[in-house]
């Protein structure tokens, strides 16, 4: 990759993903974990603020600490992202794999088959996704992980775009002698699709993945942030922005909501930069770039 | 005559216009009432300026595409209906080399992989014994096969599409302007190869082309079409020297003629 800024993606990118998976290593390195509670170290007095500078930045904890609760914040964060990556990345896997069957079969197959399937794309694409996510969450049972929920709501809100794509590539890819070519030899289907069609579409797919990732990052830290995504017992990133806001409101050290942001910063800008150098590099046509 | 190995009785074939909020544009009858018959052995001309009908013809030939009207006869056989399994016959025994080898080859895949796509389809044997004499029989070499379609110039991907429409061993081949998209330096390097192959291996043969100066020295027959129809057909010596329609003249007077001061008909006959 030539891109200077997708090269910084990726490493900005890698460095977050290794920091979420190696979280429990991490805050051991650190000698905390998320779950205690550290009462000594924030100020009744003063509405629950951590001692000391910055949150409370120092040797110990690292990002300093939670408000209130005197949670270890680095703690926090490194857990948080793991659970965010996690339900973006499990989101992302399977919005894909729905948005490049229904994209390939209306884009090759045609006909009335794609007039349907579009207009029900269509209708997907103008379904006001985060009211009906907020309307879901409040009425799912609540013995359904969060986290899994969370994941299901955004895969199958997450996959039209990826099918509007998919489908005007397949549209082309169709169009293309080879494809003819192997009609007539008599391929059946499956393999026009799986063995001719698919190999065609990796960079696109490749510049899908990237892109779609931190979207669904965002979305989902949204909907935490807003309260209707992750409870707040599993440390999420969205969760710890969500809950920042008012302490930094009512004055406490911006140490507690710059941190998490910092992160999900990462995540997000990583992934977008590298998926804008992967977009150029294979030369793919999405909605933004396409005007 | 002997039996014909392709048959196309009465084929239409129209294209519904496209509707729109305004009214639907006109339909298009890309081939209206065409009869054309291709015996074994045989190599037949299809010419006609662009738009003529000629590609749509040989689609529906291939079942690529349905007939609107007509039918289709191969061997003797009804595949006009014929779907999935039912075609098995015709995809293995009629192949195909199209026009563009630059989109004709899948650029993800293997030379070695395009040339077992169509022996695998067949359940046919495709170890590499097999492929090193497919490869070989288009004048290109066994260690071609590891390399991908962008690694080969015009002439070689079309000699690599050839190969592949040689896998099944078809007993008829049709070349939609097999040589329209080459340099003209390896045209006649290709069709000498196409001709070479037909008289090794007893193909019929169906060649489209706007161009009757390519078709010359290959075709026995020539069908010249016209806005969707068959407007002359005959030996092709016959077509030269006295063309009846006066479409098939205008197509002659284009040919480009090496000494201009012989423009005038009739050509004197080949070999």
């Amino acid at each position: 990759m030539r891109s200077g800024a997708g090269r910084a993606g990726a490493v900005a990118l890698l460095l977050v993903m290794i920091a979420g998976f190696c979280a429990p290593l991490l805050t051991a390195l650190e000698g905390q974990n998320p779950s205690d509670f550290n009462g000594d170290l924030v100020d009744g007095n003063n509405g629950g603020n951590p001692y000391g500078s910055f949150g409370g930045v120092n040797g110990s904890h690292w990002f300093g600490v939670e408000p209130g609760t005197g949670r270890d914040l680095f703690a926090l964060v490194v857990y948080g992202l793991r659970t965010t990556i996690l339900i973006a990345l499990a989101a992302t896997v399977v919005s894909v794999i729905i948005g490049t069957a229904v994209g390939m079969s209306m884009g090759y197959l045609g006909g009335w088959f794609e007039t349907v399937l579009g207009r029900f794309v269509d209708f997907m694409f103008g379904f006001p996704t985060l009211l009906f996510l907020i309307a879901l969450q409040l009425i799912v049972p609540s013995d359904i992980p969060k986290p899994v929920v969370l994941a299901v709501v955004l895969a199958a809100f997450g996959w039209v775009g990826t099918a509007r794509l998919i489908h005007t590539q397949t549209r082309q890819l169709a169009a293309r002698e080879f494809i003819d070519a192997a009609r007539a030899s008599g391929t059946p289907l499956r393999r026009v699709l799986v063995g001719e069609l698919l190999p065609n579409l990796i960079g696109t797919l490749a510049v899908v993945v990237a892109l779609s990732f931190p979207a669904t990052v965002a979305v989902s830290a949204g909907l935490s942030f807003l309260g209707v995504g992750i409870g707040a017992d599993t440390p999420d990133l969205g969760v710890l922005i969500g809950s920042s806001i008012t302490w930094t409101y009512t004055g406490a050290d911006a140490g507690y909501l710059i941190f998490p942001s910092i992160v999900l910063l990462l995540i997000v800008l990583g992934a977008t930069l590298l998926g804008d150098a992967l977009r150029d590099a294979f030369d793919v046509r999405t909605e933004e770039n396409a005007r | 005559m002997p039996e014909p190995l392709l048959s196309l009785q009465h084929v239409s074939k129209t294209f519904r216009g496209r509707a729109t909020p305004f009214g639907s544009s006109e339909a298009k009858h890309a081939v209206q009432d065409v009869s054309l018959d291709i015996a074994p052995g045989e190599t037949v001309a299809l010419v006609g300026e662009s738009g003529s009908g000629k590609s749509t013809l040989s689609r529906v030939a291939l079942r690529l595409t349905d007939a609107t009207a007509g039918r289709v006869l191969f061997d003797g056989t009804d595949v006009t209906q014929l779907r999935g399994r039912g075609l098995r016959a015709l995809r293995r025994e009629l192949s195909v080399v199209f026009q563009d080898p630059y989109t004709s080859l899948n650029p993800r895949q293997t030379v070695a992989r395009i040339l077992t796509g169509p022996l695998r389809n067949h359940g046919l044997p495709r170890d590499q014994k097999v492929l090193d004499e497919l490869i070989t029989s288009v004048g290109l070499e066994p260690e071609h096969l590891n390399r991908y379609p962008h690694q080969f110039s015009g002439g070689q991907r079309q000699r690599i599409g050839i190969a592949r429409a040689l896998a099944t061993q078809p007993r008829m081949i049709i070349a939609d302007e097999p040589v329209s998209a080459l340099d003209v330096s390896i045209r006649a390097q290709i069709l000498n190869l196409l001709g070479d192959l037909r008289d090794e291996r007893g193909l019929a043969l169906l060649v489209v082309s706007h161009d009757l100066a390519v078709v010359r020295g290959i075709a026995d027959r020539v069908a010249v079409m016209q806005d969707g129809r068959l407007v002359e057909s005959g030996p092709v010596e016959q077509i030269y020297a006295d063309p009846k329609d006066p479409y098939t003249r205008s197509l002659l007077d284009a040919v480009p003629v090496p000494d201009p001061h012989r423009r005038s008909r009739p050509l004197p006959p080949t070999e």
